[in-house]
């Protein structure tokens, strides 16, 4: 159990914390009743200590305050602000509601607070409340743009269109180059199934604001709705998550307090965590900071400050780390490897920081420094097969196979359970040609947990060698089972489909080049390839399927052409014959390339129309012209179908 | 001696079976000693009656996001005696923990596996009926798994006993029902395994050869050895959302029938169905003819990634047309956390519809269907937009509980993330919600559908508050209504009885085939009515989240009713038939080839 699980769940279940409101009771002006102002105490055990130290320092000013006489409402008001904006940015939404109330109560001609109701109203969910609370905050500022957006949002949800629309409007006549009044005036439309109106509406939020993708997605929809299928397919295909952005200065200043105590979390798990967590606090520090580089803006001001305040070497190094780990996720590595290098001045064993580096560098192609950067580490981590990868790897970029090969088979028998390393060692014997190595080493990778990747690739590459050692058998196998790892893998699925059609076992090829052709339907040679099977297997109907699909799709190519007519002129199946159809393609296929081959697939196409006379001349044509001593079978061939054609009889009845 | 299957036609098949008397209601629903029924609501708890599972869902203080999301159950008649009986699914702990360190200790025996309980109703002559449970595990020969989601039901292998594909974190499981009592674990011989964390799965004969296929929803990539640390804003250890992991393809199984060997085995289509393509991270699916072009489509609900719209084009090949069809996002274009999902006519029009459940500060969302397949987001404007916003919602199931031949709505909820507010007040486990019922007012005054909010009006059960996630629906007690098998994560499962229905007349049908003496999932039914449009309802038993509903059709004939009924039904295969004269306020069974043919 980690540290931070442990405390919760002991907290939770042993019952320690349970919130208690503190009240602080406060001498109220003659005739104003003596109020209790209530200072929220959430539950706070679970959370990181850097967050709980700052609700608890401003809970405890904040009671301090209210318990001081000196002190009027509108300075209480903006502290119990204060600690709502806090706690909104903590996502605390009830205690931010509550100390919201409180600041309400104080100052009640102060919009922020009931905007601030409002928008933690809706967010719970309870939208009449919102309504009403929005409502107020415009009786306080008539005209803002932003409770009246936020009042048209939460009245649509309410399915109240008409209110919602003039809330927009009223928005409109205030603001009228806001893209999210628009976006507002659009939905309203939409609800009241106004879509000739609706369209303009998000035509124009896209003019506003280009970069909200969101709204192709609605104008898509429009559109679909108005008949137009061919605008709305154009907008679905540009629909992206984009939203459009509502100008909220109020909330703007939540938004910067949440990136503020997001930041100090991060740097507060980074200051507590012994072994470097960096994905996870990266991936807080994402998550929370909204974007990379408003973090790297963050970390670098933090940097600064604690520089001023002169703090300890391992403090700073951590910033430098944490710095460089989010300048990497920008793809920034130059500046990151400068960060890490400056990481590791200030605390050299800091063993991720030389990960880091070592990795940054290989990608910027210094790979000699890499290496020294993994060689580090592997002083320090002698076990850490994830760094000897890595080394291998930039050992193998720099052509020095045969160090990079001593270095695998050490940890092959340091760590032979790693299928990644027997893959890895498999890779370089392969290359460097010893088969029966590879198959060895990727035959030990494959009897061990492999992981989704590599299982496909693993059988594949054993199926591949295999083959070449003629071990057909086994390499079906393992096609096979690279297949069962992953059915649309291509490279597995020619390969099992060409083996066995190599190997006679042509139904069973078509079925796999039917699957590839599924995959790759713009892959002439592998519908040509299914095709062929399909006939070689006597499945001539869906031999005549396939081909017409592939003409569909290739409409002018010849050797689709010339196969499906000498298929409908010639199939042994009777019944998907068609002289007439193959007359027409054999036809075209003569006039476009004269050939003999295409002479003969016409004299085919008129044998099967009952054109006999015709298929006799071209046939003719060919024997006097073609048949030579040098080519019997060709000549045999030629002689025994113009035979066939002066009986009257179609090509090749057998 | 173990029964054959075509004896069990011969005594069932001929016309009428589980004759449930006319006049039945909850106060003719006698409790067996220790067993009580409140009737304090629309829905009355039964408890004591035997059913005492107990999901156990692993917590160990790690925050694995599994632990969370599972509860699955299912209402099926695997002893052919007429009855529902209830299968629930069980979690385990992660990994390689040890069961000393579960927050929350089991409440059953070790080693966990998933229970089956066979109902054993009894119905006295005056029509008073009594429910009771007994916990038939051991003797079914179930054992121990992997983590457990959810369940399919479906008789895959056509031998007139009902068959679970129960989906895991991990190998899933073919159970192949004996006939005898027992089951047997086919998975791998029957090529049905997919060993990612599948959640959702429905059986549905997709091409119309007479077996039924099984389509398996995949949820994330996740591995134990990569188990990610999520928190919340205050920095505290919380459970992930979706996005921290991959998603992963679905699989779509076709059923090759019987072999030489005998054997019935499924091949994977996925790839030939164009689906994998599309990674996705599912969490409920639901079979029906979406576009009105005859053939089985599937509809799967996502979480935070679009919901996918597998449209059947020819030649086993499937589109996804949810984009185009609205039915892929919300109104505003947004991915929203899919959960649950159901496809049910709610508004009359003869077409199936569909509802999904999402997470708190989202909308429950319903996509009303044009009859050719495209929708329109009515959330809003039918009411279950605003009362589902501070809701996390789970199970979710289309059925007319009142009898009055429109579509209701039960929701399961339950959180993912901890509720500040029960964290606040020291909660052991502060997850949990109330769930909701929601009545079908039938057509207004502007001509749409709409709801209320009838949970005050639901009975005690719902004001309990749990951590909900399956909802399977079915008539328990055969007597004309539409019961609840409630599914809590890391509680009990609830047996919800319908108090209300009974009131109303109704007409239960069993649909089988004709060669094969199975429940035909995916038969279309149509209630013929004069001078208005016929009713329409499915044979299914999917939808919901991680549930198998009751697979027979039951349609509330309002207080209309006086005679005899007339019932067409859309066989899977395409083929039609028509009979006139069924009877009501009873169950019957049509088999395929029974009724008069209509063209």
């Amino acid at each position: 159990m980690t540290r931070f699980a442990s405390t919760l769940f002991s907290t939770l279940l042993i019952f320690l914390t349970v919130a208690v409101p503190v009240a602080a009771t406060r001498e109220m002006p003659e005739g104003v009743a003596a109020r209790q102002l209530t200072v929220p105490k959430p539950d706070l055990s679970a959370m990181e200590e850097s967050a709980r130290a700052k609700i608890e320092s401003t809970q405890s000013s904040l009671e301090d305050l209210a318990r001081r006489d000196d002190v009027d409402d509108t300075e209480l008001s903006e502290a119990f602000g204060h600690l709502g904006r806090l706690m909104h940015a903590y996502r605390l939404f009830d205690s931010a509601e509550e100390c919201y109330l409180t600041s309400q109560s104080l100052a009640p001609g102060d919009y922020r607070w009931t905007y601030y109701l409002g928008v933690i109203r809706n967010v719970k969910g309870d939208l009449e409340a919102a309504t009403v609370d929005y409502r107020r905050a415009l009786t306080e500022k008539p005209e803002d743009p932003t409770t009246l957006i936020r009042l048209g949002d939460a009245l649509l949800e309410l399915g109240r269109g008409d209110e919602a629309r003039q809330s927009f409007q009223r928005a409109r006549a205030v603001d009228p180059d806001n893209a999210a009044v628009y976006y507002g005036l659009g939905r309203a439309a939409g609800f009241a199934d106004n879509f000739e109106r609706a369209v303009p509406m998000f035509e124009k939020v896209l003019e506003l604001q280009p970069d909200a993708t969101v709204i192709h997605y609605l104008l898509g929809q429009a559109y679909r709705k108005l008949g137009d299928m061919e605008k709305a397919r154009v907008h679905l295909g540009q629909r992206g998550q984009d939203d459009v952005k509502v100008h909220d200065p109020l909330g703007d200043q939540v938004a910067r307090l949440a990136l503020g105590t997001a930041f100090e979390i991060v740097m507060s798990l980074a200051r507590s965590a012994d072994d470097y967590p960096d994905e996870e606090f990266l991936g807080f520090a994402l998550s929370h900071f909204g974007d990379v580089r408003g973090s790297i803006d963050q970390l670098k001001q933090s940097l600064t400050l604690q520089q001023e305040a002169d703090a300890s070497s391992k403090e700073q190094s951590r910033i430098h780390y944490v710095l460089g780990g989010l300048l990497v996720n920008d793809g920034r590595d130059a500046e990151a490897i400068e960060q890490f290098e400056r990481a590791l001045e200030l605390a050299p064993d800091l063993a991720d920081a030389r990960v880091k580096l070592g990795n940054a560098l290989a990608r910027q192609g210094k790979l000699e420094e890499a290496i020294a950067a993994y060689d580090r580490v592997t002083e320090l981590q002698p076990r850490n097969t994830t760094v000897a990868l890595k080394r291998v790897s930039a050992l193998m970029e720099l052509g020095r196979d045969t160090e990079a090969r001593q270095n695998l088979e050490m940890l092959a028998v340091l760590e032979p359970e790693s299928s990644e390393v027997h893959v890895r060692l498999a890779t370089i014997l392969e290359k460097s040609g010893d088969a029966a190595g590879a198959i060895e080493r990727y035959g030990k990778a494959a009897e061990l947990q492999l992981s989704l990747v590599e299982q496909p690739q693993v059988h594949f590459r054993l199926a591949s060698l295999l083959r070449q050692q003629d071990d057909n058998e086994k390499a079906i196998d393992h096609y096979r089972l690279a297949l069962e790892a992953d059915p649309e893998f291509v490279p597995a699925l020619g390969g099992v489909a060409s083996l066995l059609a190599q190997l006679g076992h042509m139904q069973e090829a078509a079925s796999f080049f039917g699957a590839l052709s599924e995959l790759q339907p713009n892959q002439l040679q592998t519908r040509l390839a299914e095709a062929t099977t399909l006939i070689l297997s006597g499945q001539h109907a869906a031999a005549k399927t396939r081909l017409e699909a592939a003409l569909k799709r290739f409409p002018g190519d010849m050797r689709v052409m010339d196969v499906l007519a000498r298929h409908l002129a010639a199939a042994p199946d009777h019944a998907v014959r068609d002289g007439q159809r193959a007359i027409v393609l054999a036809r075209r296929l003569f006039d476009e390339v004269p050939s003999a081959e295409s002479a003969e697939t016409l004299a085919m196409a008129y044998a099967e129309a009952g054109d006999f006379t015709q298929a006799v001349k071209w046939q003719k044509q060919l024997v006097d012209e073609l048949v030579t001593e040098s080519d019997p079978a060709l000549a045999q061939r030629l002689r025994v179908n113009l035979s066939l054609y002066e009986r009257g009889e179609p090509c090749c009845a057998e | 001696m173990k029964l054959p299957a075509y004896v069990r036609i011969t005594v069932f098949g001929a016309i009428t079976v589980f004759s449930a008397t006319a006049v039945c209601c909850a106060a003719a629903l006698a409790a067996a000693p220790g067993t009580a029924v409140a009737e304090d609501g629309i829905f009355a708890e039964l408890k004591g009656a035997g059913l005492d599972f107990v999901h156990f869902n692993g917590m160990s203080g790690r925050f694995y996001m599994a632990e969370i999301n599972s509860g699955g159950g299912a209402l099926l008649d695997y002893d052919n005696d007429g009855d529902l009986d209830a299968y629930l699914v069980q979690g385990r702990m992660f990994g390689d923990e040890a069961i000393d360190k579960a927050v929350f200790p089991p409440k059953h025996p070790l080693p966990l596996t998933d229970r089956l309980y066979r109902n054993d109703l009894k119905v006295a002559k005056d029509g008073t009926r009594t429910l009771r449970f007994t916990d038939v595990t051991e003797e079914a020969g179930l054992k121990p798994g992997a983590y457990g989601f959810g369940i399919a039901a479906g008789d895959y292998d056509n031998d007139g006993w009902v068959d679970l594909y129960v989906t895991r974190l991990g190998s899933n499981s073919l159970l192949r029902n004996n006939g005898d009592g027992t089951f047997t674990d086919v998975t791998k011989a029957a090529r049905a395994d997919d060993d990612r964390w599948s959640v959702p799965a429905a059986f549905v004969d997709f091409d119309r050869d007479g077996w039924l296929d099984l389509y398996v929803g995949n949820y994330l990539r996740f591995s134990f050895d990569k188990h990610k640390i999520c928190r919340t804003a205050t920095g505290a250890q919380d459970y992930c959302g979706p996005s921290a992991y991959p998603g992963v393809p679905d699989r779509l199984l076709r059923n090759r029938g019987r072999g030489t060997d005998k054997a019935v085995t499924f091949e994977d289509v996925s790839a030939k169905a164009g689906m994998l393509r599309e990674p996705s991270k599912s969490l409920g699916v639901v079979t029906a003819d979406f576009n009105g072009d005859g053939a089985v489509d599937f509809y799967v609900a996502n979480d935070l990634t679009p919901n996918q719209m597998w449209i059947q084009l020819e030649g086993g090949r499937f589109s996804d047309e949810a984009l185009l069809a609205g039915a892929a996002v919300n109104a505003n274009g947004k991915a929203e956390a899919s959960m649950g999902v159901d496809a049910g006519d709610f508004d009359g029009d003869g077409d199936d519809d569909l509802f999904m459940t999402h997470l708190v500060r989202e909308t429950n969302t319903l996509f009303l269907n044009d009859g050719e397949g495209m929708f329109e987001d009515a959330t809003i404007e039918t009411g279950l937009g605003v009362p589902s916003w501070s809701h996390t919602s789970w199970g979710s199931a289309w059925f007319d509980y009142d009898n009055d031949g429109w579509l209701e709505m039960m929701i399961a909820n339950g959180a993912v993330k901890i509720i500040e507010e029960l964290a606040n007040a020291g909660d052991p486990y502060p997850f949990h919600e109330t769930n909701q019922l929601f009545h079908n007012r039938g057509v207004s005054g502007k001509g749409k559908v709409g709801f209320e909010d009838v949970t005050a009006q639901a009975g005690k059960v719902f004001e309990l508050s749990e951590v909900s996630r399956s909802v399977a629906v079915g008539d328990l007690d055969n007597d004309g209504d539409h019961d609840v098998l409630l599914v809590n994560n890391n509680g009990p499962a609830r047996l919800l009885i319908n108090t209300v229905g009974q009131d109303r007349h109704w007409v239960g049908l069993r649909l089988l085939g004709k060669d094969v003496p199975r429940d035909m999932l995916g038969t279309r039914v149509a209630l013929i009515r004069p001078g208005k449009d016929p009713l329409w309802r499915r044979a299914r038993s999917d939808g919901s989240f991680a549930a198998a509903n009751d697979p027979r059709v039951l349609i509330g004939l309002g207080d209309a009713a006086k005679g005899p009924v007339e019932i067409r039904a859309h066989w899977p295969d395409g083929s039609v038939e028509q009979w006139r004269d069924v009877a009501i306020d009873r169950y019957t069974t049509l088999k395929q080839g029974s009724g008069r043919s209509v063209p």
